[in-house]
């Protein structure tokens, strides 16, 4: 299915220069597995990015670089420490996922936590993101005609849809779409009625949950 | 196979597959170690060039330059004639190297990952024999890219370019530059749109 709702410009250039966040640049990843335009217009940047560096004055190397170098690639592979391939089957699906879910290649081979409770009829799960301890990634699920508790943010959540849909204040949110929120927006988020909801989200600063299961949740979800 | 002796024309190019990603072609079909020491001689004092536009001091940048192409010649079999051309290829490599290198905690597995991950390098295993016509597709998609990049506004371009050299977010270019956020939000859009409709163009 082709996504209806697509990040922003400055996402794709942010995610194509490098200097994306780790969580939400994987969600990205998750959305560009599933949009064909997203991924020719990143592809373009990068074409881009490729020309600006063939453009910049070349720095002056060492006078010994290009022996290093030629010395560097007779040296034997180092063997990896670990198959990643191995990981990736094993932690594949080591948690539960609702039916009909094919869990993204960008996800596969990461640790995810077990499901928790978030709120009634909803539930989450961590992502782990090695090398970045303050990278905050989850996976969330939701029965039918669930409310998320209403929340806003300091910083930006990043969430892409993998199955089912969230409505949002009258936009429906369906597979393969993604949108941010940043610090003006407030969410009433409402899984849609005709299924299980599975998202991924990644959140970039403080999350500002309102009410009372906002307050109940908030010490679960992290700072 | 025929070593490049020299810098190709600059864009925007003809459209066929450069001498350099002939070169990795080689690299990745017969480990050409004269085609290696080409791409290096090119590559390498732009790599370092690049990292340390992002504030990275002169050796360290080397270093990273050294990694990247060793990176090169150990991947070259990943690189793929019809999706990227060897600049673009090679820009996506010393990029993820420099994401890594942000956060100094490199591992190679992790490096591996990234490159995997990475568009340009590609997103499926690439054809062994890579079909002639695809390849001139992808040098003409790359081609259009490159003018709709070299007729940007200048201050479109002057956003772009910071986008990519300064290790910024798009906060902190409105602050240097003087202008407000939403400034420079809407002429990354119009600039990023440009390059969108040099690619319809061509469907």
């Amino acid at each position: 299915m082709t996504p209806c709702h697509h990040p922003g410009e400055d996402i794709l250039l942010a995610h194509a220069a490098g200097t994306l966040g780790a969580g939400p640049s994987l969600v990205l990843a998750v959305h560009l597995e599933g949009c064909g335009s997203c991924r020719a217009l990143v592809g373009a940047l990068e074409v881009a990015g490729g020309t600006l560096m063939e453009q910049l004055p070349p720095a002056s190397l060492s006078s010994l670089a290009l022996a290093r170098a030629m010395a560097a690639i007779e040296r034997p592979l180092p063997v990896p420490g670990g198959a990643p391939v191995e990981l990736g089957n094993a932690a594949a699906l080591p948690i539960g996922m609702p039916e009909g879910v094919i869990l993204p290649m960008a996800l596969r081979g990461r640790r995810l936590g077990r499901w928790r409770w978030l709120a009634p009829g909803m539930r989450w799960s961590r992502v782990d993101m090695p090398g970045y301890p303050h990278a905050r990634v989850m996976l969330m699920r939701g029965g039918a005609g669930t409310l998320l508790p209403a929340h806003g943010h300091r910083g930006s959540e990043f969430t892409q849809v993998l199955l089912g849909a969230v409505h949002d204040d009258g936009v429906r949110y369906g597979a393969g779409d993604m949108f941010v929120a940043d610090d003006a927006t407030n969410h009433h988020l409402r899984v849609g009625g005709d299924g299980e909801c599975l998202c991924i989200a990644a959140i970039e600063g403080r999350m500002r949950m309102n009410g009372l299961i906002g307050r109940l949740v908030q010490p679960l979800v992290g700072p | 196979m025929s070593v490049p002796d020299g810098p190709p024309a600059p864009a925007p190019r003809a459209v066929s597959p450069d001498a350099w990603s002939t070169a990795l072609l080689a690299i990745a079909r017969t480990r050409d170690r004269g085609a290696f020491e080409a791409l290096f001689q090119h590559f390498a004092p732009r790599v370092k060039s690049y990292m340390m536009r992002g504030g990275m001091a002169a050796a360290v940048a080397e270093e990273i330059a050294q990694e990247a192409m060793l990176s090169v010649w150990r991947k070259a079999e990943l690189f793929d004639a019809t999706r990227a051309s060897a600049t673009t290829w090679i820009f996506a490599i010393a990029r993820n190297l420099r994401i890594d290198a942000a956060r100094r905690d490199i591992r190679a597995d992790a490096l591996l990952d990234r490159d995997g991950a990475s568009l340009a390098a590609s997103l499926a295993a690439p054809d062994p024999a890579p079909l002639g016509d695809a390849v001139l597709l992808c040098a003409e998609r790359e081609g259009a890219v490159r003018s709709a990049l070299a007729s940007l506004p200048e201050d479109q371009a002057t956003i772009i370019r910071l986008s990519f050299f300064e290790d910024q977010p798009h906060a902190q270019i409105a602050r240097e530059l003087h202008i407000p956020l939403g400034t420079v939000k809407s002429r990354v859009r119009l600039a990023v749109v440009r390059l969108r409709k040099a690619l319809e163009e061509l469907l």
